[in-house]
Order: structure tokens, then sequence, then C-alpha cells
């Protein structure tokens, strides 16, 4: 199952254009009292300069502004593409049947007559913001429905069962929508079992249509090479690398993968990396953790990625773990930063134990939520019994 | 418009202007990159001495501009970067693909 939880109804943020002072600061303050943020502009040519930053989730604008006026500016926000599909409504004492009808022409969700009463504009405006809302939902459950009849999953169901190793994974999309990582298990036969992930750049649906494609040239050339009876991982990687690298319709899209190939035979886990983070390796006997680096560079960016192979060896209790840099991103002091060596201390203390996943799922994946998780995040942790 | 660009001749001095360098400004990013490139800018020097994040949706448009000047032979250096943001672009290995300098000066020496 993938999962698309709804959207976190957050605080709604509400632009407001409009010249006349008194009239910007009622509005505003009972657009606060309803519980909406407000940005103010006292002209258009104020709120363009504004919408080149901000996204606010509707624009509320007069009809009557001196230099430009409200038609005008719902023209030429309708000429950017990044800001044209902003809900927009205007809110104008100019009320004649004509200028309504032209106001509407232009995409508008409403025109609203200055002298409604109050509470009536907010209702209005309420309805018109629930209503987007429930579209976005029906519109994700229905992607969701279409998603699962195609059977198209970038994450699994379950780990696979192996004889010498235990392997868990754990994955969260970036706000729940699915989005750019990607795990699949391949197993071969009793011997042989591949484990992969990767994260295509970019977030949400974007990055997500990409995932099937690449899952799909990654699963056939581990085919195509097992069929070879060749289980070199540069190899394989290499021949992924020159398939994305060719694809024309992947040109702009990027990935990391980090491929294992898992021996039950000789407890040996072979590793090549694209541009991922690296592997944390942890040895029971020193218990000590070390980090494992590749060489490789992301899948598509060259024809030659120098790709690299390393062998870990892998005794009873040694455990392992690979994942994709939304595990890294953490909010600081209201920004934002990337940090490999503070996700590594984070998980330390849980490595070596009995139940290491489990501590670690509850002691720290558990603790990514919509309010702290900046990208798509996912691990594969795997146990030698 | 996210870069502020400082053209001298054919080299280009881009500074990234916000903290953020995300999703939200990854396509604008790529696309004021992919105009200096086409307008026959030969060396782009990126300055990130405002960015203290990068995300992959960025870094993807990153790559997307390198891949675009490869052909046209157009370089791009990176300068600048924070201790995080520069550590991330060496964990991915992105250190490979791009020349990366300390600033304008040290990258302009190298002319």
């Amino acid at each position: 199952m993938i999962s698309f939880p709804d959207p976190p109804s957050k605080v709604k943020t509400i632009l407001i254009v409009e010249d006349n002072l008194l009239f910007r600061k009622i509005i505003e303050s009972s657009l606060k009292k309803a519980g909406y943020t407000c940005l103010l502009s006292d002209s258009a040519t104020e709120a363009l300069v504004l919408l080149e930053k901000e996204m606010p989730d509707l624009i509320l604008s007069d009809y009557d502004m001196p230099e430009i006026n409200g038609f005008d500016f719902r023209q030429t926000v309708l000429l950017i593409p990044k800001i044209r599909d902003i809900p927009f409504v205007f809110l104008t004492s100019f009320t004649d049947d004509s200028m309504m009808l032209e106001g509407l022409n232009m995409n508008a969700l409403d025109y609203i007559n200055k002298e409604t009463p109050m509470p009536v504009i907010i209702s209005k405006l309420n309805n018109i913001i629930k209503s987007l809302e429930n579209e976005h939902i029906r519109s994700i459950r229905e992607l969701r429905i279409a998603a699962e009849t195609l059977n198209v999953k970038s994450v699994p169901e379950t780990s696979p069962e192996l004889q010498s190793f235990r392997i868990h994974f754990w994955h969260k999309g970036y706000l729940g929508y699915p989005g750019g990582d990607f795990i699949d298990f391949i197993k071969v036969d009793e011997r042989y079992c591949f484990a992969l992930l990767g994260d295509i750049m970019g977030k949400k649906w974007k990055a997500w249509f990409f995932t099937f494609g690449f899952l799909s040239y990654i699963r056939a050339a581990i085919r195509f090479c097992v069929l070879d009876n060749d289980f070199t991982l540069k190899t394989i990687v290499q021949k992924i690398n020159k398939l994305v690298y060719l694809d024309e319709s992947l040109q702009n899209i990027l990935s990391s993968l980090s491929l294992l190939l898992l021996d039950n035979q000789t407890g040996q886990i072979s590793y090549t990396g694209a541009g991922d983070l690296p592997l944390i390796s942890f040895d029971s006997e020193r218990q000590s953790a070390t980090t494992v680096l590749s060489s490789g560079l992301l899948l598509g960016l060259l024809e030659d990625g120098f790709y690299d192979e390393q062998i870990i060896q892998m005794k009873s209790g040694d455990q392992l773990a690979i994942f994709t840099d939304g595990m890294i991103d953490i909010p600081s002091n209201g920004s934002k930063k990337s940090d490999y060596p503070f996700f590594v201390e984070k998980i330390r203390p849980y490595l070596g134990k009995s139940k290491s996943f489990d501590l670690i799922k509850t002691n720290v994946l558990d603790q990514i939520n919509d309010s702290n998780q900046m990208d798509d995040a996912s691990i594969i942790f795997i146990e030698k019994q | 418009m996210i870069l502020k660009v400082n053209q001298i001749n054919d080299v280009a001095q881009a500074t990234i202007l916000t903290e953020e360098a995300s999703l939200a400004n990854a396509d604008m990013f790529k696309e004021e990159m992919i105009t200096l490139i086409v307008n026959g800018t030969k060396l782009i020097i990126v300055s990130f001495e405002n960015v203290n994040y990068i995300d992959s949706s960025f870094l993807g448009s990153l790559v997307v501009a390198l891949k675009y000047a490869m052909p046209r032979k157009t370089d791009i250096y990176l300068v600048a970067l924070k201790p995080d943001v520069k550590n991330l672009l060496t964990l991915i290995r992105m250190d490979k693909v791009f020349k990366i300098f300390k600033n304008y000066e040290q990258a302009m020496e190298t002319l």
C-alpha cells in the first residue's frame, strides 16, 4: 500500500491587495480572527514584487487602485506561470453586472461586493478554500486508486525472508506524498538477494512518476546480469547508468542508488553506490560503527559514473544501514540543514542491540513528522543472523 | 530572480540570493542558469555565500544545469560553500563533477 495521508490543514495565507488603508486594516483583522495569515500590499505593483517570493493560498484584490487596476493586475498574474494558479478573488465596490462578468471571466473564483457584511465575506472565503482543499484530497485519492490499479509500487510491502540476514526497511514520503525514494528487494535464489535504495532528485509527484522508469531499468539490468551469471555490482550499476544516461526522456532526471548484494552462503555483502550517502556498518565484535563511502556518481550524470564495489564481510550480529538524504535533513533554529554525522550519532546508541531496528524506529524514525520532515526519507537496515 | 549576476566578458559571477536552496526555487535557478549558458557565458561561478541549506530538488537543478552546460563547453564552478552544504556535496560526490573554490577571487585566478 502506498500511503497518501491527507495533507495537513495548515494555516492558510491570504494576500490582500487594497489601496485603502482603513479597509485593508479591517479585512486584515477579520481574516486574522478567522485564523488566516495575511500578506498586505497597497498596490498591484507591490503585490507582484511580493509574489516573487511568497506563495499565498489565495489572492484577494480590489478593483479600483491607482496605477494598475485590479483587472490589469489579474491579467499580469495570469501571465506568470508560477503564480497563475493561485486562487484569485475580487473584492470591490464596482459591482455592475458587466464588470462582475469581466472579472469572473478572468478565472477569478468569486467577485465579492465590498458592501457585503464582513462575516459573509469571511464565510465565502472559507468555503472557497475548503472546497479547493477537498478537491485536492479527492485528486490524491483518485491518483492513489489509479496507481494501485496499475500495481505500481515504489516501496514494497514486506521484506524478503532470508536464511542468513534479517532485513528491515522504513519509508516516509515528504508531507505524506509519494515521492522520489524507491526501495526494492530482488531475491534471485536461496543464495543471493539484491537490496536497493534510490532517491530521484525532486519531490512529490514530479519525482514519483519517474521512480517507475528507474525501477524498471534497475530491475531489468539486474535480471540481465543474473541471466549472464554476472554478479559484479559495478558492472550492473554501470549498465543502469548507461541506460539512464542514454534515455532522452530521463535527461533532466537524476537519481542516487545504493545497491547491495547479500550472499547467504558466505555472509558477504557487496556494495556499490551512485551519488548516495555513505553506508553505516556496525561491527559487533569491536562494537564499532564505520561509514563506507562508494565512489560512483549519480545515475545518468556522466556516461562513465566511476563505480566501484566494496565487500563487507558480515559476522553474526553485524549490522548495516543505507538511507536517503531525507534522513539527514533537519530543522535547526528556524532554518534547515543537512547533517550526516548528526544522524549517525542519533542511531549509534541503538546499534548492536538485539532489537536495534525497533529501537531506532521508536527513538528516531517515529519522531519524524510533517512538522520536521523536509524530504522523502527512507532507510534499509540489515542484520546478519 | 534568484541569481544576482555580475557579468565580466564571458564569465558570470552568479550569487544565489536565498538562504534556502530548495524545491521552491529550484526551477527558477535552473532557468536562470540555462539562460546564462544560452547567452554564451563560458564560465559560470555560482556563489553559495547566502545558502544555509540545499535540498535534493535544488541539487537536481544544479546537475541539470551542468548537463546542459557540458556539451556547450560552458564550465560551472561553485564557490563560498558553507560547511554543511559543502559536506553534503562531498558526501554525494558532487565535488567530482564541479570545481569548488573558496571564493570568487580564487576561482578567477584559475583563468
